[in-house]
């Protein structure tokens, strides 16, 4: 295993979340999507890490970055039950009626 | 050695922020935590002026003056928002959850407080988060209204967008020099990892502060959110990203300034173009608004693309007039709203007749976002184009010029259906502390334009440290 590899997993995860997030209407999709990036935005910081010699600083980066992405998904599931309590509908398309 | 006391105002609004949590959950009325959140703070804001304006804790961490000028701008935001919030809050029949708004509004304005004296990645990026994750829960906190969850959604998509966009560009910037404190770096191993790393960290901040192309959002949650929200969405954001911005601009990307000048100057056109001419056609005063704040950031961004010290300043200062007429704008929208009119044109006619006062505040607002002489707003562009000016920017002084005077047409437009005088409508009495918080901002406004000398030397001596 070595640094390439590593970062052409976290590009195939950033690429299928960004995938994901534009192709997806469902809330929850998109919410794994996001949180797919995030993934692969870690992995790709723990393996740079890695290759500079196990440098503290990205492991800390990325414990903070799952914390927050945590963080994140919880406030976008909150938001979630809420749309489908007042609207009714969990997909993006319907949710949609602000434009101008 | 650290330096507690470089904390301290984070440490005193976060004290603030848990103490008014605890008493939420007790038995203490409402009102009264309102009244407490909006004493507390105030004391900070006037507590900041006490302290040391110069000192770091780690090198994570930096309060200068210009970073303090800003974190004032915050404080000030966050009061005139829970003082338009709690009357508003009441009509709007949310007041059972004033404690969480409270709480949330308070943890922004500390998210937006580090932000600007952040000086690592790590700490910017945690400050950034804690700035946006508030502000995704703030944007639905008018639970019945059926617009609620969709206004904070598109906020909430484009935001995770956003981060996961500044965390990548983090991590490019981490994997190109090794480290992630602005001040440590010595080589740029990797410069193509540098400069995508750089772009991505842009487009973080630009949904952050509604650049183009970065915007689409904006006028959607600014409709379906509640109006002080809006207001403090508006301002304390926007003012965070551009400082940060000028923080990067003199201490990070120094060694790559001179393509980026490029870039910001073409972005700072392409806004304030997009903005002024998106703002043409609304008919919502709130979306009105909302666009005319990404034509205000386009105006902004000229100061950061001439990327001098003085620019900095004349940025500052900008906010400062930007603070009090656009959250006056909307917090007079917010007053609009509490007595069961509409947020359109068409509701505020006659406005003119049913609160003169009202009306008048309102259009002083909209004069000093128009940019008429003498109010604050004309000022604050006058001193940005004349920084721009210096640095060479004639193109896009001349561009701002005239997009101020299409801009006009749609600030006077509102002015217009004001003025439209019609019997047979009953007066309106806006309740208490929206009222002083319109009232406050329209003197500060009118009074401003007349010595606006009193806020352009601190603007000045607070970027001597750069």
């Amino acid at each position: 295993m070595t640094l390439p590899h590593l970062l052409q997993v976290a590009f195939a995860l950033i690429s299928i979340g960004l995938f994901g997030l534009l192709a997806r209407r469902h809330v929850i999709a998109v919410l794994l999507s996001i949180e797919l990036m995030f993934n692969g935005v870690n992995l790709a910081i723990l393996s740079v890490a890695w290759a500079y010699g196990g440098e503290p600083r990205g492991a800390v980066l990325v414990l903070f970055g799952i914390a927050i992405t945590v963080a994140e998904v919880a406030v976008g599931l909150a938001l979630f039950l809420l749309a489908r309590r007042v609207r009714g509908t969990v997909v993006l398309d319907d949710l949609s009626t602000l434009s101008g | 050695m650290l330096q507690w006391t470089t904390l301290s105002l984070e440490l005193g609004l976060l004290a603030l922020a848990l103490v008014l949590f605890v008493l939420d959950l007790t038995r203490v009325s409402r009102r009264l935590i309102t009244l407490l959140a909006g004493l507390g703070t105030f004391a900070l804001f006037l507590f900041s002026f006490t302290v040391p304006s110069t000192g770091t804790f780690t090198q994570a961490f930096i309060l200068d003056p210009f970073a303090l000028f800003l974190k004032r701008i915050f404080l000030l935001a966050a009061l005139l928002t829970l003082m338009g919030a709690s009357t508003y809050a009441r009509v709007r029949n949310y007041t059972a959850r004033m404690g969480e708004f409270i709480l949330l509004v308070l943890l922004a304005t500390l998210g937006a407080m580090a932000l600007v004296s952040a000086r690592d990645f790590l700490t910017f990026f945690v400050a950034f988060e804690l700035l946006s994750l508030p502000i995704y829960a703030l944007a639905a906190i008018e639970k019945g209204n059926p617009l609620a969850p969709e206004g904070a959604l598109k906020v909430f998509l484009f935001g995770s967008l956003s981060s996961v966009a500044l965390f990548l560009g983090i991590g490019l910037l981490y994997a190109a020099t090794g480290t992630t404190f602005w001040t440590r770096i010595h080589t740029v191993l990797f410069p193509v990892l540098f400069q995508l790393g750089v772009v991505l960290l842009l487009v973080g901040i630009g949904f952050k502060i509604a650049m183009f192309p970065f915007y689409m959002w904006v006028p959607d949650t600014y409709e379906a959110a509640p109006t002080p929200v809006v207001a403090f969405l508006s301002v304390a954001p926007k003012a965070a990203g551009i400082g940060v911005l000028f923080r990067l601009y003199f201490e990070f990307f120094s060694r790559w300034q001179g393509d980026l000048t490029a870039w910001i100057t073409v972005l700072a056109a392409v806004t304030m173009i997009a903005g002024n001419l998106m703002a043409l056609p609304q008919k919502n005063l709130k979306r009105l608004l909302a666009y005319s704040g990404v034509a205000h950031i386009g105006y902004v961004l000229t100061a950061v693309a001439a990327g001098s010290r003085f620019s900095a300043a004349m940025a500052l200062f900008y906010f400062v007039a930007y603070l009090f007429s656009n959250m006056g704008a909307f917090l007079a929208v917010a007053a609009l709203e509490t007595q069961g009119v509409e947020p359109t044109l068409e509701g505020s006619r006659n406005l003119i007749r049913r609160s003169p006062l009202l009306a008048a505040a309102f259009l002083v607002f909209l004069l000093s976002l128009g940019g008429i002489p003498f109010v604050l707003g004309f000022w604050g562009k006058l001193y940005v184009f004349l920084a721009a000016g210096k640095a060479g920017l004639w193109g896009l002084v001349f561009l701002g010029a005239l997009l101020a005077v299409i801009a006009l047409y749609y600030y006077l437009n509102v002015a217009r259906w004001m003025f439209i005088v019609e019997e047979g409508e009953g007066s309106l009495h806006i309740p208490g502390s929206l009222l002083a918080a319109v009232g406050i901002a329209a003197v500060v406004v009118f009074a401003g334009g007349l010595v606006p000398q009193w806020l352009v030397v601190p603007a000045v001596h607070a970027v001597m440290g750069f």
